[in-house]
């Protein structure tokens, strides 16, 4: 049963230095299962650490991740995407020189098993295999819209289409938390709205979301949960509402002397009205 | 402006029965190439058939390293190594003890698989030129070590000298001919292997890995093992093309398996195309039937070789004939 509070993903005190610099200093989070919650805070505040950190990417220097109560920390990248965490980049990582089609197909890869004998011998079990993984990328990118695009090199879709892509991809390997790193990086304001749009209905789909996100239209408008870092630690955390007011996430964004251009709610207030 | 227009019929007229030749062509042009292929020896010279023969060896290798450059991207200029292995298990194993060549085209098959696997294991996570300088070295290490006659199994640097043939029916495949169509039998059977695993999932997790190794790891590819696969599959085919190559040579010495061989399998599968199994096949023929074609330059060989290589980086860096991908339009027959 799923009760709202459920924890799907728990990190607890973890903790990753680079040489001097402490990245993420003794970081705690819970991700509720069913929900999009949203990791925000100031550049180099740590956020694509902690992800890099839960994919696997890097090890954590102390603490645990847990994901559905397993350990996740010495696990492999794709030990992690197997267990159910999928992911998108920040900086976009597509397979530039094949298809869209088979960029969603390399999500199903995991959730397969042909081996190289059969896959030459095309025996009716790998067979049935292949069917089932196109129909499966097939529903994935039509989830995005992206059907049309199925047989365009990755390379030459438009930038707009290429996050979408990505997520179609993560959709693929059937995660029960999908990761998200700067989604709406680079959107224009339509795209963003559909962008929106897009993670709700995934959310909605039973696959609770993480994302990082810059753009507070975005993460105001469809986070259950924010967690706010900055210098690698959490200062605050709480519902959307909650957050905006906390005068220490103010501080963080803005300096103590407010000073900045930077508004939270974009929609109410009009863009660079004061740079001093 | 009439006579304009008239002219234009004319060309147009001249040009209609193009679309059905190019359509006749683009549908038989598999069995067109089998029937010339098969022709071919029966029409031409033993020397010609002996330049195929080698073209058809070369195009096994290339197809083989073209799993490991061009399909995974792992830059490996060791590869003669692999098929030093091939070539010496069958020989030193037919010569000793007798067995047969069709055994022998498995068993160094396997043999070389097990080797690239023990000595790709340790060097597998290393990228782009630093993988290449240490196959580099394990092509030299095997050299060696095959020219320094270990328990006087190799023979140095006299290398050994196999007289058994591979034998069909109780008659012996040894005429120049008799090579072309085994020869070009194999390069069938693997090409038909090799397309079948390209579209399956194997092949496209190796163009992942080609691609971008971290985005393939978050999509939950096992890239290790993905790259090792790779790895010991070519050694493998490499290997058992060193049978027929031990067979067709009679005498296997190190000379054979240099540095200077691995580049010239590397250079096929980049002229080629990477991945791509038709470029392999160009590839092969630039680099061996036209040096053939132009002996009488022979002086000037490297001169041409360096220039072509220079040329085709500026103009055409994907190869000759470059991979093409996989569309759903293709498979569902809607055309071309």
């Amino acid at each position: 049963m799923k009760t709202k509070g459920e924890v799907l993903l728990a990190l607890s005190k973890v903790s990753k230095s680079f040489g001097g610099l402490r990245a993420v200093d003794s970081f705690d989070l819970d991700v509720a299962l069913g929900n999009i919650t949203s990791l925000i805070g100031p550049n180099g505040a740590g956020k694509t650490t902690v992800f890099n950190l839960i994919t696997g990417i890097y090890r954590p220097d102390a603490g645990s991740i847990r994901f559905e109560g397993r350990e996740l920390i010495g696990r492999q990248p794709h030990q992690v995407a197997k267990a159910g965490i999928a992911r998108t980049f920040q900086t976009l990582r597509l397979f530039e020189n094949l298809t869209c089609f088979e960029n969603v197909l390399s999500g199903q890869h995991c959730r397969t098993s042909s081996g190289t004998m059969s896959s030459i011998l095309r025996t009716p079990a790998q067979k049935r295999e292949e069917a089932e993984v196109r129909h499966e990328a097939e529903r994935c990118m039509k989830l995005v819209g992206m059907w049309d695009f199925r047989d365009e090199l990755a390379r030459n879709l438009p930038y707009g289409y290429r996050r979408r892509l990505e997520i179609a991809r993560a959709l693929a390997t059937d995660p029960r938390l999908l990761i998200l790193d700067e989604p709406a990086g680079g959107l224009n304001e339509k795209e963003t709205g559909d962008l929106m749009e897009l993670i709700i209905g995934i959310r909605d789909s039973g696959i609770t979301v993480f994302l990082i996100e810059h753009d507070m239209q975005v993460v105001m408008g469809i986070s259950d949960w924010v967690s706010v870092m900055d210098n690698g630690r959490k200062i605050s955390e709480g519902t959307p509402c909650d957050v905006q007011r906390d005068p220490c996430v103010i501080e963080a964004y803005l300096g103590i002397d407010n000073d900045d251009d930077f508004c939270f709610e974009a929609s109410q207030e009009p863009e660079g009205t004061e740079i001093s | 402006m009439a006579e304009r227009i008239g002219r234009a019929d004319f060309t147009g007229r001249l040009m209609a029965p193009l679309p059905v030749v190019k359509s006749l062509l683009s549908k038989w042009r598999i069995p067109i190439l089998i029937g010339l292929g098969i022709v071919f020896p029966l029409v031409a010279g033993n020397y010609w058939i002996d330049v195929a023969v080698f073209w058809g060896i070369y195009v096994l290798l290339g197809l083989s390293l073209n799993i490991i450059v061009g399909e995974v991207g792992l830059f490996n200029m060791g590869h003669s190594a692999f098929f030093a292995i091939g070539a010496y298990t069958t020989a030193i194993l037919s010569e000793r003890f007798g067995v047969s060549l069709w055994l022998l085209l498995p068993l160094s098959g396997f043999a070389a698989g097990v080797a690239g696997y023990i000595l790709a294991k340790p060097i597998i996570h290393l990228r782009g030129d630093y993988l290449l300088i240490v196959t580099i070295g394990l092509n030299e290490i095997i050299r060696i070590t095959l020219l320094n006659n270990p328990w006087g199994l190799t023979g140095g640097p006299n290398g050994i000298i196999m007289l058994d043939q591979f034998r069909m029916f109780g008659y012996a495949i040894q005429r120049p001919m008799d090579f072309y169509y085994l020869v070009w039998a194999f390069v069938a059977i693997t090409v038909f292997a090799l397309v079948r695993l390209q579209r399956s999932r194997i092949g496209r997790c190796w163009n992942y890995v080609r691609e971008d190794e971290i985005a393939a790891a978050a999509m939950g590819i096992d890239t290790r093992s993905a790259k090792l696969l790779a790895f010991t599959l070519g050694a493998a085919i490499a290997g058992a093309t060193g049978t027929v190559f031990a067979a067709k040579l009679v005498v296997i010495s190190p000379e054979s398996f240099t540095f200077m061989e691995s580049v010239i399998l590397f250079t096929i599968v980049i002229l080629g195309g990477m991945g791509s199994i038709p470029g392999v096949i160009l590839g092969s023929a630039a680099m061996m039937v036209l040096p053939e074609l132009l002996r009488n330059f022979s002086k000037y060989r490297m001169l041409f070789f360096g220039l072509a290589m220079v040329l085709m980086m500026i103009f055409r860096p994907q190869g000759l004939w470059p991979s093409r991908r996989w569309t759903t339009i293709l498979r569902e027959g809607e055309g071309e």
